[in-house]
């Protein structure tokens, strides 16, 4: 019977072998898309735990990311019962599209706030709707236009109906705002809308954008929506005397007629959006008891969490730069109890980074690029000095050691880790499918020579690109020591001593100066989370040059 | 089962198990563990009420807090500032306690003995242990002010065995303010400059922390933009809860070129013998005749006059919208002619256009039609020459940047 003891040992061979890959795993495990649900669901896990207790995934680049030592795993929505609804509440995000700062350890980012959705809607099965109180941006300029369309396309994946105007978005002008708008109903049917009940542009009430309040139909219930700009946020739109064809109306002149509108169409919940300090949201909620949900800006930047009551009404704070995000539950057969809400860290621990806002993230450097933002005249600034940059290769003529020393730091391969990703060790994960930045403004500032880091201006003399301005790439001697030129053009032409000990005071700086006010510029909260005071040595002993040459 | 199945199959079994060990060490990558740096070790924190888990059985802890928030007021970014919060077990039982994990780097708490010294145990600060009925613990939180913040608010969890109150967080609370603050901070834009009048802006560069300070100059090179400034009124700056500001003026002149205008402001400023500067740009725009002002399916850059398709499958081509602004145009806007003509980019014009202001705005519909892979990048990009029936206008030059694959 050797034939059928070979046929058993093939048929456990194949069983071993199929059992082995199954639990050994041979490839990387597909992150579904966000639209439409998918059916890979392991309801009830986080994105973690679903990898984890999934022995066939081998590790995405971002769950490499992720598998760093951990401690607890927060749970979260944990005993949630599904509602009927669930609202993805954000805002204030002041122009992070990844997260807060440019360290992986930070919370925050659209592609995790996307991974979340993906749990909700898809390994939950809730229905989801996105609603942003605005704030979306940080500045006006042609990048934070581009930055908002890019934006928006995320808002569009992620089941956003509607986004609040705030301050941000009346600071890119009243055309730029109009240019969002859709071109016939259906498009608009299908699109994220701008909301607010008293925003008017260019005096036409009736222009129809953007949208006094909306109504949202989904999962047989009808939820209305609209937007307040607070009047406390009046004196910062614009400065005083200009015309800037917006008009902002008093929130109680336009709310209740937004409010009648709302009632004709009998929904089950109002939500209002209100864009201005915490004291007008509350003031709004006792006042408008229809809105049982005041999703309110102006609140901390890291919040409690814990909704704010005003009658029955709740008053609910996300803090800014989407570090976090709000889940807000609603179970209208529950009288006593129609909502629940979560504040939710985007941190790494739970959350993966989404492929699809990834590539929203490579298309954004892409339109960058494309554009020549970087390059702009848009971005240009005089130095208060009047002195131009040279580049660290003069300075290293004289002082050669301190050049030598400056070439193995950080700061000698800033500009590389733009294009590369990080160069410390510890993150060399991060370099798998690097999203380039050596176009974006906002990451050069402080990875080449020649910026304003804090700002993201490029003095006239600075770095413009890679190409015509490879003298200045990565964070050089003249970023802190101020502009080289009259002191190097001293040093090779004058003979006069007052001259030339006047032009080395020029670019003289002290420890005490670094560790005040100049290292904080690049190494702030955000882009270097761990560069405090106390670990000001730690840092400095890796750049410190007291080298006499 | 015969003894040589046997054999056979634990053979087989090693093979097989030895196989995809070797598959598996080749054929995918290993994951890179991160080398963990001291700093990060050092500060791992538990995240949750599970990593202390409740006595069995009582009497347990319980906490009594002096304060849960800490309101600094308005301090100075690159500020750095502390604060002591208590935390005594007025219960029968023993209270353990763990701190947990800060809301920000920027934020550290430290268990402190009485007199304000950090514990610490084998040179590791101490992070976690047990409050004896009647005794307290002070808990030393530190915080750096890094960069301006309206809403400052961090917190530093500690989780007890305290059945009412597993999680209690210390938070801490203020603002962060620069020395001088602009309003309206950042750009100043004039928007629609006029041709014939003046353009002015005014605002106020105004102190929360200082008591007094003086503009001492505004370098001006650009004779067209002109800075003034005078003491701004105490009530105004009651409002803004400033201690000390300017009215600072902003005119430029009207012959500014049609187009984009910018233009950088630097107020020199004293308080003491601390000299500021604060930088500003101010801008606006003299519109001509017939502009672009943004696209729907497509991006436009006003600077360079480049609407960009970006890349799509040749075979499906792309549509956009633009909205052309036309200004002192009687009747409507007629597209009369594409230069060159055989340009494979169709342009569709509504035949009426909406009311914008007292321009009227058309939602132009541009269509690369479905045709050829193409490449038009960067300097390659299609230059159009588009003929109006606007006698101040007759030709509007427009890149158009694609890469139809």
């Amino acid at each position: 019977m050797i034939y059928t003891t070979v046929k058993w040992n093939v048929r456990s061979f194949a069983l071993i072998i199929s059992f082995s890959i199954l639990f050994s795993g041979c490839k990387p495990s597909a992150v579904a898309p966000l639209k439409p649900p998918g059916n890979a669901a392991v309801p009830g896990k986080s994105a973690d735990e679903t990898n984890n207790s999934n022995p066939a995934a081998l590790p995405t680049p971002e769950s490499v990311l992720d598998s760093g030592p951990k401690t607890a795993v927060r749970p979260y929505l944990d005993g949630w019962d599904k509602p009927a609804i669930a609202f993805l509440l954000t805002g204030e995000q002041h122009g992070y599209l990844e997260p807060c700062g440019c360290s992986e350890t930070q919370s925050g980012g659209m592609a995790r706030r996307a991974d979340l959705v993906r749990i909700v809607t898809q390994e939950k099965g809730w229905e989801l709707v996105g609603l942003d109180v605005g704030g979306t941006l940080k500045r006006s300029r042609r990048q934070d236009q581009i930055k908002f369309e890019k934006l928006f396309e995320g808002f569009q994946k992620l089941h956003y109906s509607a986004v609040g105007v705030g301050l941000e978005e009346l600071k890119l002008g009243a055309d730029f705002i109009l240019t969002r708008m859709p071109g016939s109903p259906e498009d608009l049917a299908n699109s994220v809308a701008l909301v607010s009940a008293n925003v008017v542009l260019f005096d036409q009430p009736d222009l129809g954008w953007p949208l006094r309040y909306r109504l949202i139909e989904k999962s047989g219930l009808k939820i209305g929506v609209t937007s307040v700009f607070g009047p406390s946020l009046r004196d910062r739109v614009a400065p005083a005397g200009v015309n800037t064809n917006i008009t902002l109306r008093e929130p109680d002149e336009v709310l209740p007629d937004v409010i009648k509108s709302l009632e004709e169409s009998k929904p089950d919940l109002m939500v209002l959006l209100c864009h201005g300090n915490e004291q007008e949201a509350l003031n709004l909620a006792k006042a408008y008891p229809q809105f049982r949900i005041v999703l309110a800006a102006g609140g901390y930047d890291e919040p409690d969490g814990k909704p704010i009551p005003v009658g029955k009404s709740w008053v609910l704070n996300v803090g800014h730069k989407g570090k976090r995000v709000g889940i807000l539950g609603f179970y209208p057969d529950n009288a006593d109890q129609p909502f629940r809400f979560e504040l939710i860290q985007l941190d790494k621990d739970r959350f993966k980074n989404h492929p699809e806002m990834r590539e929203l993230m490579k298309q954004y450097q892409q339109q960058l690029q494309d554009e020549g933002i970087a390059v702009s005249e848009e971005l240009l600034l005089k130095h208060s000095s009047g002195q131009t940059f040279v580049g660290a290769e003069k300075c290293g003529g004289c002082h050669t050691k301190a050049f030598a020393h400056w070439k193995e730091t950080g700061h000698g391969v800033a500009f590389t880790t733009l294009k590369e990703g990080p160069w410390h060790e510890n993150r060399a994960a991060e370099k798998i499918d690097w999203i380039q930045r050596q176009f974006d403004p906002e990451c050069l500032s402080c990875h080449i020579t020649g910026w304003h880091p804090q700002e993201m201006l490029r003095y006239e003399s600075g770095y413009v690109d890679e190409k015509s301005s490879a003298h200045l790439l990565g964070q050089q001697c003249e970023n802190c020591h101020g502009p080289g030129s009259t002191h190097v053009s001293r040093e090779e032409n004058s003979t006069n001593m007052d001259e030339l000990l006047e032009g080395r005071q020029m670019v003289r700086r002290t420890l005490a100066d670094a560790k005040k006010s100049m290292c904080i510029e690049c190494h702030d909260s955000d882009n270097s989370p761990k560069f405090t005071p106390e670990r000001f040595d730690e840092f400095w002993k890796q750049v410190a040059h007291p080298f006499k040459d | 089962m015969k003894p040589f199945s046997i054999v056979l199959s634990l053979i087989l079994s090693l093979a097989a198990m030895s196989l995809v060990v070797w598959v598996g060490r080749f054929g995918a990558p290993l994951p890179i563990a991160p080398k963990v740096d001291p700093a990060t070790e050092a500060q791992k924190h538990i995240l949750s009420v599970d990593d202390l888990p409740m006595p069995e059985s009582g009497p347990f802890g319980k906490a009594e807090l002096t304060e849960l928030e800490f309101i600094f007021g308005v301090r100075n970014v690159g500020d750095e500032d502390k604060h002591v919060f208590t935390l005594k077990n007025i219960g029968d039982g023993v209270l353990k306690f763990k701190m947990g994990k800060p809301t920000c780097q920027c934020t550290v708490g430290e268990i402190t003995s009485q007199n304000g010294e950090p514990l610490t145990k084998d040179g590791e600060a101490v992070k976690e242990g047990s409050i004896a009925p009647g005794e307290s613990i002070n808990i030393l939180v530190k915080w750096v002010m890094k960069v301006q913040n309206d809403k400052f608010r961090q917190v530093v969890p500690v989780f007890t065995t305290d059945p009412d109150q597993r999680k209690i967080e210390f938070a801490i609370m203020g603002a962060i303010d620069q020395p001088l603050h602009l309003l309206p901070d950042g750009f100043w834009d004039f928007g629609d400059m006029s041709s014939t009048e003046p353009s002015v802006a005014q605002g106020y560069l105004s102190s929360k922390v200082l008591d007094s300070f003086t503009i001492t100059e505004v370098p001006r090179e650009d004779s067209k933009v002109k800075v003034t400034w005078e003491p701004a009124d105490p009530l105004l700056l009651a409002q803004y809860q400033a201690k000390s500001g300017y009215l600072v003026k902003v005119s430029s002149s009207p012959d500014v070129p049609i187009g984009k205008f910018r233009e950088p402001i630097q107020l020199k400023c004293q308080s003491g013998d601390t000299e500021m500067n604060v930088d500003f740009m101010v801008g606006g725009r003299r519109s001509g005749p017939i502009e672009v002002r943004g696209a729907v399916g497509a991006t436009f850059n006003v600077e360079s006059n480049r609407l960009f398709f970006g890349e799509f499958p040749a075979s499906s081509g792309k549509k956009a919208k633009v909205n052309f602004i036309v200004r002192d145009l009687d009747g409507e806007l007629e597209l009369k002619s594409i230069e060159p003509a055989d340009a494979r980019i169709k342009f569709t014009v509504p035949e009426t256009g909406k009311p914008f202001g007292k321009s009227k705005s058309y939602q132009v519909e541009v269509e690369i039609p479905p045709g050829n892979p193409a490449k038009h990048r960067n300097e390659d990009a299609e230059i159009l020459n588009l003929k109006f029936n606007h006698p101040g206008a007759p030709e509007f030059k427009l890149a158009v940047d694609y890469h139809a694959t």
